[in-house]
């Protein structure tokens, strides 16, 4: 057991080391994305990118609340439409992620 | 409970989209001229928007802008010959850079 | 990353600036839903790869990812109206965990990103952990298959791994005691386990499942049954949080997690229902094999096979739904013949 132990810190170290190794010796500097709206004529697609070149925070609250509410209309709407096909669901224990 | 939830789901960022000002900007993209760290601004030659495989980041419009950097993002340190895309807002003939993205040395479509 | 010269097969993504061949976004969602609802884990780890093969950038797959886990996580959670059985203490406690560890997997990301090499990285990561998870799927298969030709039914044989109770032991102050869940541990226990979990939720873009719900068990010695519903919990609020951190970052295309989350939607029914028609262990196999090639097609990607690859994760994932929707099919069939005749010899659930 303890030898077993010593053998995964090792090649955890060595893991780190290499990686270490490999994402140095270049220099860093920050990504910056700019959304090009010129080509998008959309209105919803404009708005998104829009909110995302001037607003990053207000963009961040619109991609959770949009994607929970979206997620949270599918699920009711699914459950909807899976009582409508008639098939027993309880039968069985369904565990999903 | 979950009608709560709802509504400050919604309204929340609505609120937001109300009290922020600054909700559009505009973009140019094009070949960055001159870089003047100590004038905070860049001069950039634009270019359209169509692209091909000759003209990959669009074709020249001959048109020379020159925006202010002085409270922008910029990513990686544009140097002469460097395709930027610029997001912009235009105040009294000002363009003030928000935003600076130096496409050419972070090429996405290349990842 | 155009493979075929149709135009409007290709999606613009109105940040990153690519487009995006819409198919394949279509399918990779509805697998994610139907694979993740039918084997009851949540099928990220495809997604980041598969979005990474369609063109994405590497940041940009991880964080599309990330909201559509928190979308998914909503979906199941509205389905099932509630989370089952949760310690919310000790869901509360490993959030901090659970928090810290995504913050700081998607500073990792974000670090990588302004070396330029976190494509590279990323994927090799990815093809590890891949490898890791088909090795526990292909031990599973082999152990059960012992088992049953041992005589062996029903039971999951000796548990043996206590590792739990060794470190119940250490007592690090505060020590708190979990109601619900029946034990009293050290807080930096749970708070620990959930920042690993979380490290590689964030630096890989997946739910964080997989591992959260063995080491909840083994390692923090929570009962399974409320395993289950503490580890949803941690699903939904990661994902939220991870969705959050990664838009603020910009490296999120809120499109195509809309787009993939319509096709989860979907899939995820067909998957959970074909459950109830599904027996035996050979369909793990079939899993099993998926997570290779999902593997073998991020190291394709890595060499620059792009088309290899991208053909290779599709098709693959394309092949285990059709299994499904076939095991569905016949499953559903046989049920309304069996209502329809009430014939008490024909029993539903079998294939």
């Amino acid at each position: 057991m303890k030898s077993l132990n010593l053998t995964i810190g090792v090649i955890a170290l060595q893991t780190f080391a290499c990686i270490s190794a490999w994402a140095g010796g270049e220099k860093a500097s920050e990504i910056v994305v700019v959304a090009d709206t010129r080509v998008l004529s959309n209105p919803l697609m404009r708005y998104i990118a829009d909110t995302y070149n001037t607003n990053l925070w207000l963009f961040a609250v619109w991609s959770v609340v949009l994607t929970a509410l979206f997620g949270a209309l599918l699920g009711l709407l699914m459950d909807w439409l899976m009582n409508k096909t008639g098939l027993d669901l309880n039968s069985r224990k369904i565990i999903e992620h | 409970m979950k009608a709560n939830f709802f509504w400050i789901a919604v309204f929340f960022p609505l609120l937001l989209v109300f009290v922020d000002p600054a909700s559009a900007a505009d973009v140019a993209q094009g070949k960055c001229i001159v870089f003047d760290t100590v004038g905070k601004r860049i001069i950039l030659e634009e270019y359209g928007t169509e692209i091909s495989p000759d003209h990959p980041y669009g074709k020249s419009t001959g048109l020379v802008s020159v925006f202010d950097f002085a409270q922008a993002t910029i990513g990686i340190t544009p140097e002469p010959g460097d395709i930027l895309r610029i997001a912009f807002s235009a105040e009294g003939g000002v363009k003030r850079a928000l935003k600076v993205m130096n496409v050419s040395k972070q090429d996405l479509r290349k990842k | 990353m155009e493979f075929f010269g149709s135009a409007w097969l290709y999606l613009h993504m109105p940040i990153a600036g690519v487009k995006i061949f819409w198919p394949g976004l279509v399918l990779i969602g509805f697998s994610v839903g139907t694979i993740g609802g039918f084997f009851g884990m949540g099928g990220a780890w495809m997604v980041t790869p598969g979005l990474n093969i369609l063109g994405f950038p590497m940041a940009f797959a991880i964080g599309t990812d990330m909201a559509h886990i928190a979308g998914k996580s909503m979906i199941s959670t509205m389905r099932h109206s509630k989370f089952g059985n949760v310690d919310y203490k000790l869901g509360l406690v490993m959030l901090v965990g659970t928090m810290a560890g995504i913050e700081f997997g998607a500073q990792i990301v974000m670090y990588l990103e302004r070396l330029g090499n976190v494509d590279s990285i990323v994927r090799w990561v990815y093809a590890a952990f891949l490898a890791l998870i088909a090795w526990m799927v292909f031990y599973d298969y082999v152990k059960a298959t012992r088992q049953r030709k041992a005589g062996l039914v029903g039971e999951h044989g000796a548990k043996g791994i206590t590792w739990y109770a060794a470190l119940h032991r250490i007592k690090i102050p505060p020590m708190v005691n979990f109601r619900v869940a029946g034990f009293t541990c050290s807080v930096w226990l749970p708070i620990g386990v959930s920042f690993i979990t979380g490290l590689l939720a964030g630096f890989l873009g997946i739910g964080g499942g997989l591992l959260r719900m063995p080491a909840l068990v083994y390692l923090i010695g929570c009962p399974t049954h409320i395993a289950v519903g503490t580890d949803l919990f941690e699903v939904m609020i990661s994902g939220l949080y991870g969705a959050f951190t990664y838009s603020l970052k910009g490296r999120i295309e809120i499109v195509a997690v809309f787009v993939m989350l319509t096709g989860a939607a979907v899939g995820a029914q067909i998957g959970t229902v074909a459950t109830k028609y599904a027996q035996g262990y050979g369909i793990r196999l079939a899993f099993g094999f998926a997570v290779v090639c999902c593997m073998f097609s991020v190291i394709l990607k890595e060499f620059r096979y792009d088309l290899a690859a991208a053909v290779l994760i599709l098709t693959t994932i394309g092949v285990i739904c059709l299994y499904i929707i076939k095991i569905l099919w016949k499953g559903a069939v046989e049920e309304f013949r069996s209502k329809r005749s009430l014939d008490p010899r024909r029993m539903p659930g079998t294939i």
